[in-house]
């Protein structure tokens, strides 16, 4: 499978920039590698984030009658301060909750309408169907942010719509989100034995299980190196994961090196991309890039 | 020399405009701007120094026979696939599959090259300055490959002739593969290669050769099917 990955973090914890727009200019120029979707997953100053956010996928002719109903079934638990539609996209800002599962359940009950796709203390997630190229109308893009990934996408083994579009949240817990290139062949039996954990799966994509992977290990105290060493020896088939947390990004490469993926890193920032093409608008001309070898795990905290 | 910028350009132009030059006879040209674009500097069949000023992207100077390419910055994957002759320097890393069937001419990258560098070579000099990936040299058929880093695993798995040698430690030896003492006659060669591309230093140099038990190989050997499969 193509598809395009790509990632950015601010190294300093005191700096923030324009990580949505850098994310967005680095996925441009690799839009060949997947033009079927795109999104972007975007994470801002944990120390001030407060409230709940929420993006719901709508999936009805009429959406803003969808968004109501969404909203009215996320009220029913936690009171809703703030509730914007931006195409397909609900956007809901909810007062902390204690068990975002059951918040997560409730706007859920009728999949066929609406689908939690993320839930973020300091994290956001927007994706639209087609080409990266106007990801900009989210207004996510636009805000200082630490750090953040994306993922233009080429389906191959599922359908093209939002729901199936990348990168995928943990849904069940805050600010954990993945975009992986290639495919994970073992992915029916990690799904089954993520089910028996109590996640709940809303695509066909192979994909979908690596942030209810990576949530059940560091739900288990495993630190998100940890959790990706094992994903390389776990999850079989071909990969090149990019995952981020509120205050980390990592990467994993499988085995057998079978993905293409590009390293940058400077005092100021890291970035990594699926081509090096992507890297140019975001670090200055003359910096050495790699590729990481098989079976690598790279960590940057900040 | 002449300059062509890349910026504004579609890959095709670039490579159209390389090759018009050829053809007005011009013998030395550059290529500024060319930020990670792959497929640069194409099936150049006529002896020409191309200098890509900057990073370029999959299969730099792939498919040539004759030019004198330096890349002054990293590549992508399969840079200098397939090269008939001539010589591809890369000052940067290179991605993976750097050299992939070189039949002949030497590509050197002074920086890491990825897996699978030089996989099915099958003639002409490799040298790689830094480490290189899982699988470097897999079924490698005739050549020479230098690493003077280190080798990740896999090494020469499945070769069927030709040398590697490897100047620092090797993770993993490949299927068939066995290490062998380099001649005095074969040092001598790697100083003099290494030297053209003015890489010095102290080399505990190992030569990996094939085993040769997978030349003739006997079905019934079930041991063998186990390990090569």
């Amino acid at each position: 499978m193509m598809c395009g990955i790509v990632g950015v973090m601010f190294k300093s914890p005191a700096e923030q920039g324009p990580v949505g727009q850098m994310l967005c200019g680095m996925m441009e120029p690799l839009f060949r590698r997947g033009p079927d979707s795109a999104g972007i997953a975007v994470y801002t100053d944990a120390a001030a984030a407060s409230e709940l956010v929420l993006r719901v996928l709508l999936n009805a002719p009429d959406l803003d009658g969808a968004a109501a109903r969404a909203q009215a079934r996320a009220e029913r638990i936690a009171p809703v301060t703030e509730a914007v539609r931006e195409g397909a996209l609900l956007r809901l800002k909810v007062q902390p909750v204690g068990e975002i599962s059951a918040l997560v359940s409730a706007i859920d009950a009728d999949r066929s309408e609406v689908v939690v796709a993320s839930v973020g203390y300091c994290s956001e997630i927007v994706k639209k169907v087609g080409a990266p190229d106007d990801l900009q109308q989210f207004a996510i893009t636009a805000q200082p942010a630490t750090h953040g990934i994306g993922h233009t996408r080429m389906a191959t083994e599922s359908k093209v719509d939002l729901a199936h579009s990348q990168p995928f949240g943990a849904r069940v817990s805050p600010d954990i989100a993945v975009v992986h290139n290639g495919h994970i062949t073992n992915y029916l039996k990690m799904k089954r034995r993520l089910e028996a954990q109590g996640y709940e799966f809303t695509t066909h994509n192979d994909s979908e299980v690596i942030p209810y992977y990576v949530d059940s290990k560091l739900r288990k105290g495993a630190s998100l190196a940890e959790c990706l060493r094992d994903a390389v020896r776990e999850l079989d088939g071909t990969f090149n994961l990019i995952v981020a947390t509120p205050r980390e990004l990592g990467v994993a490469k499988d085995p057998i090196a079978s993905k293409p993926l590009c390293v940058v890193e400077t005092d100021r920032l890291v970035a990594i991309a699926s081509e090096a093409v992507a890297l140019h608008g975001v670090v200055p001309a003359g910096v050495r890039f790699w590729e990481p070898p098989t079976k690598e795990v790279l960590v940057w905290s900040r | 020399m002449v300059t062509v910028d890349c910026e504004g350009r579609t890959t095709r132009e670039i490579n159209q405009e390389i090759k018009a030059l050829l053809r007005d006879g011009i013998k030395e040209i550059r290529l500024s701007n060319p930020n990670g674009r792959h497929n640069l500097g194409v099936c150049l069949l006529a002896p020409v120094k191309l200098t890509i000023d900057g990073n370029a992207g999959y299969y730099a100077a792939g498919l040539c026979d004759g030019p004198e390419v330096v890349i002054r910055g990293n590549v992508g994957w399969g840079v200098a696939e397939n090269l008939m002759a001539g010589t591809v320097e890369v000052h940067g890393n290179a991605g993976n599959a750097a050299a992939a069937t070189l039949r002949g001419g030497t590509v050197c990258i002074h920086g890491d090259s990825g897996s699978r560098t030089a996989i099915s070579m099958k003639g002409g000099v490799c040298i790689v300055e830094g480490r290189v990936g899982y699988m470097t040299g897999f079924m490698m058929q005739k050549g020479t490959l230098i690493v003077c880093g280190d080798a990740d695993e896999g090494l020469g798995d499945s070769m069927y002739e030709g040398t590697i040698f490897v100047g620092g430690t090797i993770k993993e030896l490949g299927n068939d593969a066995v290490i062998k003492e380099p001649t005095r006659e074969e040092l001598a060669f790697l100083t003099g290669e290494l030297q053209r591309f003015g890489i010095t230093g102290r080399f505990d140099w190992k030569k990996v050769v094939a085993g040769r038990r997978l030349w003739n190989f006997n079905k019934k050997e079930l041991d063998v099917w186990k390990v090569a499969l």
